[in-house]
């Protein structure tokens, strides 16, 4: 395997995710087949080479105005709202 | 107009009201009546029926009025699921935007609206366009209209299904890996993904974002050029949309002033030294030898670098995915768990291991090794700089040819379920399309021969960055000549 258990779980936590006990280890099996493909990279020689016609003139844009959304409508598909703010539960303590 | 056969194209449409053969409102209807007598596709996530026979009913007026219309006037387009139409639900197939009702219309959307086209409805994808096959979203699998019990390729899948079934004349898709192209193939219709920044990203929902684009999916080959001409040019609201008008392709293909002898194509036969269906080997190898007849110039380039693709694709697309999608907490928008008494963190992962599937889940987790302390470098870094290499491949073949030509998928339609317990080799179906989301360059399937199981194949073909017109001249040679013959 690629990648053991522990590794898995860390991944999921740093991804806000958590994966049921029951598809751990096919879970882990395939993405250790993922892994041990996307390795073939390494067997790539590399040049640090710079395209020579890349397509380097993207838009940045000027400050100015744009048009808004109403507040209203940014927290209509919240599902919790207070006064047009979203609410989440309490994370900080109350001595 | 009640003849079945007869294809209506967007061109043939256009034409038809114009010679008062028929109106909007009853193209429409013959759009509407296909879709519900083929549901079991399931192409679609929501039809917007009530909405859309109101515009074609005004569009009926119009053209009574013979007012100067939008070639687009009244012709009925799908789209995919991922471009934002005001006050409609957005589900990008997701049970985490199930019930997400969008603030703001899509570029796509506001061009195809604003030159009169009639959004018919949006259609099914994989979720969050991760997939090849469509069997990843949350509203179902879509079927092939050639034989249902296969895949219709995918993301687009419902995109490219309502197009052959005849549900919608036209589609606009979206192409990270090949999500355009090889559905396109899969379903026996013609799928172009412009060069990277030609039509704006603005209200799309982020995959990868460095290689999403969006492009049409269609019957013919003019009505792609038709499509792009009408939504690509420069837009301020995507920072990487190119400062370039529109293109003006349709007008040169009609012009029909170019031969196969003005064009050079050509074949890497390092990419397709292994892995290709038998019969895809075959028919393409007859396609070659008809080519020459014709006149193209064919030569033999090499892609030595085209290997790594998917490994590159399967490293950059998951680390710009698990960035993009950390955007979805459960609390501004998106699946919102009911349960209460839990923390903020605990109410973070509920909300996302129930709203994203499996496969979404897998991409994030990927993205998130491959970005994590350690293994940066090994990844990521390497993965941008082996990207570049293949970009300066494709520039040294492209002095030699104006187009590269290979099968647009490896491998034939596959049974529904066959690949879904192994994803890696669903992610190795891609392995001819990625190279062009990778370079950025502008690519096209459309489809050539039908094989023994009956079943469409399409050949791929990609040009040098912007010259989408050389593409569409070629492809519309090809087409002519190939002469395909849809299904009913």
């Amino acid at each position: 395997m690629a990648i053991n258990k522990k590794e898995v779980l860390k991944i999921s936590e740093l991804s806000r995710l958590s994966i049921p006990d029951n598809k751990i280890d096919n879970f882990i099996e395939n993405f250790s087949d993922i892994i041990e493909y996307i390795d073939l990279l390494s067997s790539a020689g590399v040049t640090d080479l710079v395209p020579e016609d890349s397509i380097e003139d993207y838009a940045i844009r000027d400050d100015s105005k744009i048009e808004k959304l109403q507040v209203e409508d940014v927290v209509k598909n919240s599902s919790k709202v207070e006064n047009n703010f979203f609410a989440v539960t309490k994370v900080i303590d109350e001595e | 107009m009640k003849n079945k056969t007869e294809l209506f194209t967007i061109e043939r449409i256009a034409k038809g009201f114009r010679n008062k053969d028929f109106k909007p409102s009853e193209i429409l209807n013959l759009f509407l009546n296909n879709i519900k007598k083929n549901t079991k596709i399931n192409a679609f996530i929501e039809v917007y029926d009530e909405v859309a026979m109101n515009q074609a009913t005004k569009h009926d007026s119009d053209f009574v009025k013979s007012k100067e219309l939008d070639f687009l006037t009244g012709i009925p387009v799908s789209l995919k699921d991922i471009f934002l139409v005001k006050d409609h639900k957005c589900t990008c197939g997701s049970k985490m935007l199930s019930n997400y009702i969008s603030n703001y219309d899509s570029t796509v959307n506001t061009k195809l609206s604003s030159k009169g086209a009639i959004i018919i409805g949006k259609t099914n994808m994989d979720e969050f366009a991760m997939g090849s096959s469509t069997e990843t979203s949350f509203f179902g699998p879509t079927l092939n209209p050639w034989d249902t019990s296969r895949v219709p390729g995918g993301s687009s899948g419902g995109s490219a299904a309502s197009v052959a079934g005849r549900q919608a004349a036209a589609s606009i898709g979206t192409d990270t890996g090949g999500s355009i192209r090889q559905p396109a193939s899969f379903c026996g219709v013609v799928g172009l993904k412009p060069t990277y920044g030609r039509i704006s990203r603005y209200g799309m929902i982020a995959f990868a974002s460095s290689l999403d684009q969006a492009g049409p999916l269609t019957l013919t080959v003019n009505d792609s050029a038709i499509l792009l001409d009408a939504l690509s040019g420069f837009d301020d609201r995507d920072s990487t949309s190119l400062k370039l008008p529109s293109t003006s392709c349709y007008n040169s293909l009609t012009k029909k002033d170019f031969s196969p002898k003005d064009f050079n194509i050509g074949i890497p036969y390092d990419l397709l030294q292994e892995g290709l269906n038998p019969e895809i080997e075959k028919t393409f190898n007859s396609l070659i030898d008809r080519l020459k007849e014709m006149g193209f110039g064919i030569k033999n380039v090499s892609l030595p670098n085209s290997k790594f693709s998917v490994a590159i694709y399967y490293i950059i697309a998951p680390s710009e995915a698990s960035s993009n999608l950390s955007r979805y907490d459960g609390i501004r928008y998106g699946f919102s768990d009911k349960s209460s008494n839990q923390s903020l963190e605990e109410f973070y992962i509920k909300n996302r291991s129930e709203g994203f599937g499996e496969e979404v889940q897998r991409r994030i987790m990927l993205g998130t090794y491959a970005l994590s302390s350690g293994y940066y470098d090994a990844y990521y870094l390497k993965a941008i700089k082996v990207k570049k290499m293949i970009e300066n491949d494709f520039i040294a073949a492209f002095k030699d040819v104006d187009c590269i030509l290979t099968p647009t998928s490896p491998e034939l339609p596959f049974k529904l379920g066959e690949k879904k317990d192994n994803p890696l080799s669903m992610y190795l179906s891609d392995i001819l399309t990625i190279p062009a989301n990778l370079a950025q360059l502008p690519s096209i399937s459309i489809p050539y021969a039908i094989s023994s199981d009956n079943l469409p194949i399409g050949l791929q073909l990609t040009s040098k960055k912007l010259d989408e017109e050389s593409l569409l001249k070629v492809s519309s040679l090809i087409e002519s000549d190939v002469d395909f013959k849809h299904i009913d």
